[in-house]
């Protein structure tokens, strides 16, 4: 008899002090966990005014700009104008085209190489054709192309990052 | 369950088991008791905050633009990041509620005798954190109140007598509040003092391992004995029970009430301060000495009384632990907590009583609010407090107090001596509608030497609302012209036009209503009210044109037109029943009567 007593007053112990603990536990690592479903930083992944069309040569060689965003929010504070990243832009037939200039290969910034036509990554050696394709090296897949669109004169970039080093295009 | 064998294993590598036991089987005298939870619950607490308190590290940044910000933040936009908050500030409180009466028990208990010093006193040391820690996460957030109570603090210690000069400097990391006095209390928050509170609670349950609980006087040695037990299950089960009615209202206090935020802390303002409730006494203390006597409330008592408390168990040295036995100190420890007790009533009374205290309370209260709402949309690198200097309503809220509250009333704060319009609720419906039926009223232009309108109080119902909804529409540019609007021409009828212009603004016996109640008709009697096309020579308002700078003076017709949707705009008294006449403003403390900056 005294036994099973001492056995429910266990069981007990065990009950009420894990509600204690859960009760407090719970908002906590709600909190913690946030940034899952969290937007904190903005700015990356919308359409962004880069530079002006006639900025671009005509004869398809790719330039590099720098992408920047008016009044990005990090956390609580409102950025003034930031450079979220660099793009590479290349007039074709199909009219302009984007690339992110970090590499898919281990995030490392892609140059251009004007005397071989090819973009170079300096890190690993990943060679890109001028359409983005892997050319030599070790990137998994291509350069990432961007979305863009013309609004009167400007070219528009929608900036995003993907998954480093994996075949596929994801978001990251 | 996880098999023997793993168990045995694992016992066999660590030996869990003996140090289970060593922990859970302790015997206590007398058996399992409510008597002691107070000491647990108090550990339990501790452990809440240092939880609590590193999910709050992890969303805080210790700086003067950003720390408050990054608090808003946490409040806005993280999931539970209110209630984790809430938690972390009242468990900080129920800790020095716990700890209280924790030291009380023991007091009353004799369990600070010998061989307990050692008890003791790491458990005055541990009291001696919890205060630190509250006095220091009260600043952190950097908000009006956290940053003037804790301003009264660091400047009691620079005046202490011949140490003040250089303990105030290291207190506040610096000559002056800033970003270092922020890294320095977050450092000493959270790594110091939890560090130190972690080594004296092991040196506390040491202590009192060594020397096990201090059974109720009354038992005899023989009672103590029979009733025996171990710590393990019953005391744990009764330990656990308490601390989850604890953490049970503890949670509830937090999700309901949360914890507060004022708004940023602005160095120029003249905020009321008060620490939190537990340091209300020292607060309250303060007052009775003056002068060069002030380090006796500051300093002298609370060292002596902190002093005689650590000294107890050497000057009460005879073994007996009846309360009858030690009346002297039970006795002193009695009047100091009613001191306690009465210096806090006092404090709160005295509050409660001011209209200066609630006035501010309620400027407070909206400026909190509005900083709360600027900062959703994100906080410029300048920093909070730069955000609020440079919003027009709180700029222009200020101007208000100080440029135009001594002769306006506003919202029931009235001047000493009212010598102008009433701006409660100004160019709202309301308030034309008061101005159509009583333009001389002792709320309105009765108080001015502008005059000669007549009162439309016996004009019918429905044309009165007609006059109001046309002046009410006169601010706004979109609407067809003024004679095509219905009841334009009650406006000749009752002889508007003979002195008022709607056309321009042009002079005529009464001021142009040409776009009355726009921005930019507010904005040009801000500027010059005594122009002709306004009040002339019946005009006694300063020109502000000469007297402020262009952005205050856009802020300040920022704040006139939102007078009309505040909360306290409130019914107007009719013509028949012209209401109470505003009590004039305490004038200790109000931005109003402080000289210009």
């Amino acid at each position: 008899m005294a036994e099973d007593r001492r056995t429910l007053l266990k069981v007990l112990s065990g009950v009420v002090g894990t509600s204690v603990v859960g009760a407090v536990a719970a908002p906590a690592l709600r909190a913690v966990l946030a940034p899952v479903s969290l937007r904190t930083v903005t700015g990356v992944g919308e359409l962004v005014p880069v530079v002006a069309l006639d900025a671009i040569p005509s004869d398809g060689t790719p330039v590099n700009v720098p992408v920047v965003v008016e009044a990005p929010m990090d956390a609580w504070t409102r950025q003034p104008p930031t450079t979220v990243g660099a793009v590479y832009l290349r007039r074709t037939e199909a009219g302009v085209k984007a690339w992110s200039s970090i590499c898919p290969h281990l995030g490392c910034g892609i140059d251009y190489d004007a005397a071989a036509g090819k973009f170079a990554c300096p890190c690993h050696e990943s060679w890109f054709d001028t359409d983005g394709a892997v050319a030599s090296g070790p990137a998994p897949r291509g350069m990432d192309a961007l979305e863009t669109r013309v609004v009167d004169g400007m070219v528009q970039v929608r900036f995003e990052k993907f998954k480093i080093g994996t075949a596929d295009k994801e978001p990251a | 369950m996880l098999p023997k064998a793993l168990l045995d294993a694992l016992e066999q590598r660590t030996g869990y088991r003996k140090l289970l036991s060593e922990a859970l089987d302790e015997r206590v005298p007398g058996g399992a008791s409510w008597a002691y939870v107070l000491g647990s619950a108090t550990l339990i607490l501790f452990l809440i905050q240092l939880g609590t308190g590193l999910v709050l590290a992890m969303f805080y940044s210790p700086s003067a633009t950003d720390a408050w910000a990054s608090v808003a933040y946490l409040e806005r936009a993280v999931p539970a990041g209110a209630l984790v908050r809430g938690i972390h500030h009242h468990a900080a409180g129920a800790m020095v509620v716990m700890a209280g009466l924790h030291l009380l028990q023991v007091v009353l208990w004799g369990a600070y005798k010998a061989p307990r010093e050692g008890n003791w006193i790491t458990g005055m040391m541990l009291l001696g954190l919890v205060l630190s820690f509250a006095l220091t996460g009260y600043l952190l957030p950097w908000d009006q109140t956290g940053y003037w109570a804790t301003k009264v603090a660091t400047s009691i210690a620079g005046t202490v007598p011949v140490v003040g000069q250089y303990l105030q400097p290291i207190a506040q990391g610096g000559n002056d509040y800033g970003s270092l006095t922020l890294t320095r209390f977050y450092a000493l928050h959270v790594i110091a003092f939890p560090i130190a509170t972690l080594g004296l609670i092991g040196a506390h349950m040491y202590f009192f391992r060594r020397h096990g609980v201090t059974p109720s006087a009354r038992l005899s040695a023989e009672q103590l004995a029979r009733r025996e037990e171990s710590f393990w299950p019953k005391q744990v089960l009764i330990d656990a029970v308490f601390a989850a009615a604890v953490v049970g209202v503890l949670i509830y206090v937090a999700a309901t009430a949360g914890a507060p935020l004022q708004a940023p802390a602005d160095p120029s303002s003249n905020f009321i301060a008060r620490p939190e409730w537990y340091f209300l006494f020292l607060f309250q203390l303060l007052k009775y000495f003056e002068g060069p006597l002030q380090v006796v409330g500051t300093v002298v008592i609370p060292g002596l009384a902190s002093t005689f408390l650590l000294a107890l168990p050497f000057i009460d040295r005879k073994p007996s632990r009846r309360i009858m036995h030690r009346l002297p100190f039970v006795g002193a420890l009695a009047a100091g907590l009613v001191c306690i007790g009465g210096l806090t009533l006092l404090a709160v009374r005295h509050d409660a009583a001011d209209p200066t205290i609630h006035a501010q309370k309620k400027v407070a209260a909206r400026e909190a609010a509005r900083a709360r709402e600027l900062a959703a949309q994100g906080v410029p690198p300048q920093g909070a407090t730069w955000m609020m200097a440079n919003d027009p309503l709180t700029r222009g809220e200020r101007l208000f107090w100080r440029e135009c509250a001594s002769c306006h009333t506003l919202e029931g704060r009235a001047p000493k001596k009212p010598k102008a319009p009433d701006l409660t609720g100004y160019l709202s419906k309301a308030w034309l509608r008061q101005v159509l039926r009583d333009p001389d009223s002792h709320r309105l232009f009765g108080l001015t030497k502008v005059e000669g309108m007549k009162s439309f109080a016996k004009l019918p119902e429905a044309e009165l609302t007609q006059l109001v909804d046309l002046l009410y529409q006169l601010r706004q540019p979109d609407l067809p012209p003024l004679e095509e609007r219905p009841g334009a021409a009650l406006l000749d009828t009752h002889e508007c036009t003979d002195c008022h212009d709607f056309g321009e603004y042009y002079a005529l016996e009464g001021p142009a209503l040409f776009r009355y109640g726009s921005a930019e008709w507010i904005r040009k009697v801000v500027d010059d009210a005594g122009h002709e096309a306004f009040y002339g020579e019946a005009n006694d308002m300063p020109a502000f044109e000469t007297r402020l700078p262009e952005a205050d003076r856009a802020a300040a017709v920022a704040f006139l037109l939102s007078l009309e949707g505040r909360a306290e705009v409130g019914v107007w008294p009719t013509v028949d029943d012209p209401g109470p006449v505003p009590t004039p403003r305490v004038s200790t403390s109000t931005a109003a009567d402080r000289p210009e900056q």
